[in-house]
C-alpha cells in the first residue's frame, strides 16, 4: 500500500514536471483532478518520506498553475492580434480578392426545388383568399386605364417638360415627396411621367442616407427608341 | 433494377429532393427510408456522384446534435463555373467579411457591429439585403440582434481554410 502511495504521488509530480518542460500541453491536464488524488492519498500518509513527496506535488501543481494563467495570457494576446489582422485584411482586401478567398473555401450544396400536391393546394387557397389588388391599393376598377386615356388626350410631352421645369426649380428632393399628388391616381401620373424624365436623361436619381434624391438635369433631345424605367408604387 | 439500387436512387433522391426548409436529410430519415445500412449505400451514392465531381457529405448539427447528410461539390469551383452560381460579386464578398468579422470575434458578433464594419466598405442599403439574405439562406444565425455563424457556412464552407486564406493573401 506504502508503494502505491509513494508511486502515486511520484506519478503526480512527475507529470507536472512534464507540463512545466513543455511536453504535454499545460491544459492538457485537470489541475483539480491532480487535487482530488492529493486528497484521497493525504489521510493515509505514513511517514517522512511521504509527507515530503506529498509537499512536492502541492508544489509543483501550483507551478502549473502558474504555468496554465501564463499560457492563457499568451495565447489570448495572440488571438486578440490574430482577430486584428483578420479585421484588417477585410478592410484592405479588394472586393475581388474576398470574392476569389470565398472560391476556394465554398463548395456548394446541390438540391431540387419541387412542387408537392401540398405547394399546389396552399396556392390555390392563398389565391382564393388574396385581396384583389384594386382594394389592396384603393384604386377604382380602370382607374389606371383613365389615367393612362388622360395622358393620351393631353399632350404627353407637354407634360414632361413641365414637370422637368417643376423639378429644375425646386432642386434636389426625395423622389417620394415629388411624386406626391393631392390622390393616388396624380400620384400614378407624376410617377409615370418621371419614369420618362429619367430614360429620357432630363433627371436622374442618387441615393443618399437610404432616400432616393431626384435631380433635374440639363434637358437633351428626346430618343427616338428609348427604354422605360419598372416604377413601384406602394 | 437490383434492391441496391433501387436503394441507391431512393437515397440519392433523399439528398436532393428539398423536403424541408434545409437541403439535405437527416440520419433518422435515411434509416426510415433506405434502411439499416444506410451507411452502405451511402458509399456506393458517393462512389456514383464523384463521376459527376460531387460528393456526400455529413454535418453534425451544433443545435440539435443530429446528423445530416447532403450533396456538395467534391473540389472548389473553377473561377468560370463559380460565375454560373449567380451570386453578385458584393454579396459574396460581404459574406466573407461577415464571417470574418464574426469569427474574429470569438464566433459571435452584435448585428450592429457587423452593419458598422460592412459600411466601412460597401453601400449601406445593400449591408442591409445582404445581412436579411445570409440569415434567410442560412450561413448566419441572429438570436436577439447576435450573429453567430449558421449551419449553412458549417455545410459549405471551409472556415478554417478561409480565415487563413485572408491572413495569407496580400491585398496589392
Amino acid at each position: 500500500m506504502r508503494k502505491n502511495r509513494i508511486e502515486k504521488l511520484r506519478a503526480i509530480i512527475e507529470t507536472c514536471h512534464r507540463i512545466l518542460e513543455g511536453r504535454i500541453d499545460p491544459l492538457e491536464i485537470s489541475v483539480p483532478d491532480l487535487i482530488a488524488s492529493l486528497d484521497r492519498i493525504y489521510p493515509k500518509l505514513k511517514d517522512i518520506v511521504e509527507i515530503e513527496l506529498d509537499s512536492e506535488a502541492i508544489k509543483e501543481i501550483s507551478s502549473v498553475l502558474e504555468h496554465q494563467a501564463t499560457f492563457i495570457e499568451r495565447h489570448s494576446r495572440i488571438g486578440e492580434l490574430f482577430a486584428q489582422i483578420i479585421l484588417d485584411k477585410i478592410k484592405s482586401l479588394s472586393t475581388v480578392k474576398l470574392v476569389e478567398i470565398f472560391r476556394k473555401c465554398w463548395k456548394p450544396i446541390l438540391y431540387v426545388e419541387q412542387i408537392g400536391e401540398g405547394d399546389i393546394h396552399r396556392a390555390v387557397e392563398y389565391w382564393r383568399t388574396v385581396t384583389p389588388y384594386s382594394l389592396k391599393i384603393g384604386v377604382q376598377e380602370g382607374a389606371v386605364e383613365e389615367a393612362r386615356e388622360k395622358l393620351k388626350v393631353e399632350r404627353f410631352i407637354e407634360k414632361i417638360e413641365k414637370l422637368w421645369m417643376e423639378l429644375s426649380l425646386k432642386g434636389p428632393v426625395p423622389y417620394e415627396d415629388f411624386i406626391a399628388g393631392k390622390d393616388r391616381a396624380e400620384r400614378f401620373e407624376r410617377a409615370y411621367i418621371v419614369s420618362y424624365l429619367l430614360t429620357y436623361g432630363y433627371a436622374r436619381v442618387k441615393v443618399e442616407n437610404e432616400t432616393l434624391i431626384l435631380e433635374a438635369l440639363e434637358r437633351r433631345k428626346l430618343p427616338v427608341n428609348g427604354f422605360t424605367l419598372p416604377i413601384v408604387l406602394r | 433494377m437490383s434492391e441496391t439500387d433501387r436503394r441507391v436512387a431512393l437515397a440519392i433522391m433523399c439528398l436532393l429532393f428539398r423536403r424541408h426548409r434545409k437541403p439535405g436529410c437527416s440520419e433518422s430519415e435515411l434509416r426510415e427510408i433506405v434502411g439499416d445500412d444506410f451507411k452502405n449505400i451511402l458509399k456506393i451514392v458517393d462512389s456514383n456522384l464523384s463521376l459527376l465531381g460531387l460528393q456526400v457529405k455529413s454535418m453534425k448539427s451544433p443545435v440539435t446534435g443530429r446528423k445530416y447528410y447532403y450533396v456538395t461539390f467534391r473540389r472548389e469551383l473553377s473561377p468560370r463555373e463559380f460565375r454560373l452560381s449567380g451570386w453578385r460579386i458584393d454579396d459574396v464578398a460581404m459574406l466573407v467579411a461577415t464571417i470574418g468579422y464574426i469569427v474574429a470575434n470569438g464566433g459571435k458578433a452584435h448585428i450592429d457591429d457587423v452593419k458598422k464594419f460592412l459600411r466601412e466598405k460597401f453601400s449601406g442599403v445593400r449591408v442591409d439585403m445582404s445581412i436579411g439574405r445570409f440569415i434567410r439562406e442560412g450561413y448566419i444565425a441572429e438570436e436577439e440582434n447576435i450573429l453567430t455563424l449558421d449551419w449553412r457556412t458549417y455545410a459549405e464552407i471551409d472556415v478554417d481554410k478561409l480565415v487563413k486564406l485572408l491572413v495569407e493573401t496580400y491585398s496589392s
